[in-house]
């Protein structure tokens, strides 16, 4: 006869081994199920907010019957005169398939780097116009003229995109380039905004 | 009901001793396909015939059976287990021919011995069954094939089936006239019927009942369908029971046999591990 007691933790110990697949198993279950009711409601409650960002967008695209770029005036500063300009930047519609982007309370700097990269997947001339506006009147005048012929490049009868190329060849010493330009456009266009800035910069 | 069974699981342990007893032949459909298809292949002037199986088929007790069964009509002898030497098995095979002692401190000529197996042609047909012939090595199984060709004596050579046993046969009975019956082991249902026909034999009506359908399956799962591993699980099986019986009776059920048992006989036999 056996002793019992050493073949009984035996068994006792085979149905613990037998039974370890099977635990593993609902506990990875009890794991997924867990991490699924947890993230389940955070998505939902995203995507409410995400329509209701959405809603928003469209009651304020649908006042501005301008264009499909609704506008928001985001307060920017500028470092080298350390004064506090209103800067617009174009903040695009979703349904334009174009990235938002959420620059409330950064610095400029940030800003504009933003704006970059938004334009580098984007090539949506009013970011590459905003930029070189911005730069121009944060007096980064290089900057300016390369965004405004960026912008020439995407659409060459914006006129602002000239004049922004002009006055910044200008600042930046190079007058008699910038007077050449601005006489070239002035032969094609006939602008008379063209004409008084000629004026301006002769009498200046 | 309880105090019938107390006490049988002594009884129905004792069923399941791994014995070739003809007493404990069940008849089974498998059994009796190996039977007859064996008894036919006797019949037929065949001088070798080759019995076939893995061990525990019970190739031995179908050996026994057929000895038992033909004793009276046919002159047919059981050798079962190997003669250590040569010499022991030429002096069985002496005696079996001659119907003689060898006498002591004498050897048997081989070859006056075949000339006597030749002498003997038409007069006797004499059956030679030889149980574990895997155990004769190659000298005695060319003697075997010698002793065959002389046509007076007929071999029934049980082996088990191992890939080595396979080369022996194939070595020494390829260009012989011979047949293969193959034994396998039990199907779900035979071992079934081989378990609850054992202990109904012995008139354990109440344990039989108590291995359901469920339990025999899993019985069938640790075994394999093999008699002799069956033999051994039941025997461990009842043995454990008995002990709760007698010692801890609050943990055996009476009208089934628990599944916790059949596993733990298992672990007992090494058929599963911790």
């Amino acid at each position: 006869m056996y002793e019992m007691k050493p073949l009984e933790d035996e068994w006792i110990q085979y149905k613990r081994n037998k039974r370890k697949p099977l635990l593993f198993t609902l506990l990875f279950t009890m794991i997924v199920i867990v991490l699924i009711v947890i993230f389940i409601p955070k998505n939902m409650n995203l995507d409410l907010v995400k329509n209701y960002i959405q809603k928003i967008s469209k009651i304020i695209s649908s006042e501005d019957n301008s264009s499909n770029v609704s506008k928001e005036i985001v307060k920017v500063n500028i470092d080298s005169n350390k004064e506090e300009l209103l800067v617009d930047i174009p903040v695009l519609e979703e349904e334009n398939n174009k990235t938002q982007l959420n620059i409330i309370g950064t610095s400029s700097v940030v800003a504009y780097e933003d704006v970059e990269k938004r334009f580098a997947q984007s090539h949506d001339i009013d970011d590459a116009l905003f930029l070189a506006n911005g730069y121009y009147k944060r007096g980064d005048y290089i900057k300016s003229a390369y965004w405004a012929l960026e912008t020439n490049k995407l659409d060459s009868d914006v006129e602002e995109s000239i004049f922004i190329f002009v006055e910044s060849k200008i600042k930046s010493g190079q007058v008699n380039e910038g007077i050449s330009i601005l006489k070239k456009y002035m032969k094609q266009s006939n602008s008379e905004e063209a004409k008084k800035l000629l004026f301006r910069i002769e009498n200046n | 009901m309880m105090e019938s069974m107390k006490n049988r699981y002594e009884a129905a342990k004792h069923v399941f001793v791994d014995s070739i007893d003809i007493e404990d032949y069940i008849e089974l459909n498998s059994s009796v396909t190996a039977y007859k298809q064996l008894e036919h292949s006797m019949s037929k002037p065949l001088k070798m015939i080759l019995l076939f199986g893995r061990p525990g088929t019970g190739k031995s007790i179908l050996l026994n059976r057929i000895q038992t069964k033909l004793k009276h009509q046919k002159e047919i002898y059981y050798f079962d287990t190997p003669a250590p030497t040569e010499k022991e098995f030429l002096r069985k095979l002496f005696k079996v021919l001659t119907k003689k002692d060898l006498p002591i401190n004498t050897e048997v000529n081989f070859s006056i011995l075949i000339d006597h197996c030749k002498s003997l042609r038409d007069k006797r047909e004499i059956i030679i069954l030889l149980d574990e012939a895997q155990m004769y090595d190659s000298n005695m199984m060319e003697k075997i094939r010698l002793l065959s060709d002389t046509r007076s004596v007929k071999f029934v050579i049980s082996l088990h089936k191992t890939e080595d046993e396979d080369l022996i046969a194939k070595e020494h009975f390829q260009s012989r006239i011979w047949e293969v019956i193959e034994l396998k082991n039990a199907s779900k249902e035979d071992q079934a019927t081989y378990v609850h026909k054992k202990l109904l034999k012995k008139n354990l009506f109440e344990i039989a009942d108590s291995i359901k359908t469920r339990e025999m399956k899993l019985i069938y799962k640790f075994t394999n369908g093999n008699y002799r591993e069956c033999n051994k699980l039941m025997f461990t099986i009842f043995e454990i029971c008995e002990y709760y019986d007698k010692n801890e009776p609050n943990k055996i059920n009476y009208s089934q046999i628990p599944k916790k048992i059949i596993e733990m006989a298992s672990l007992k036999l090494g058929y599963i591990h911790v």
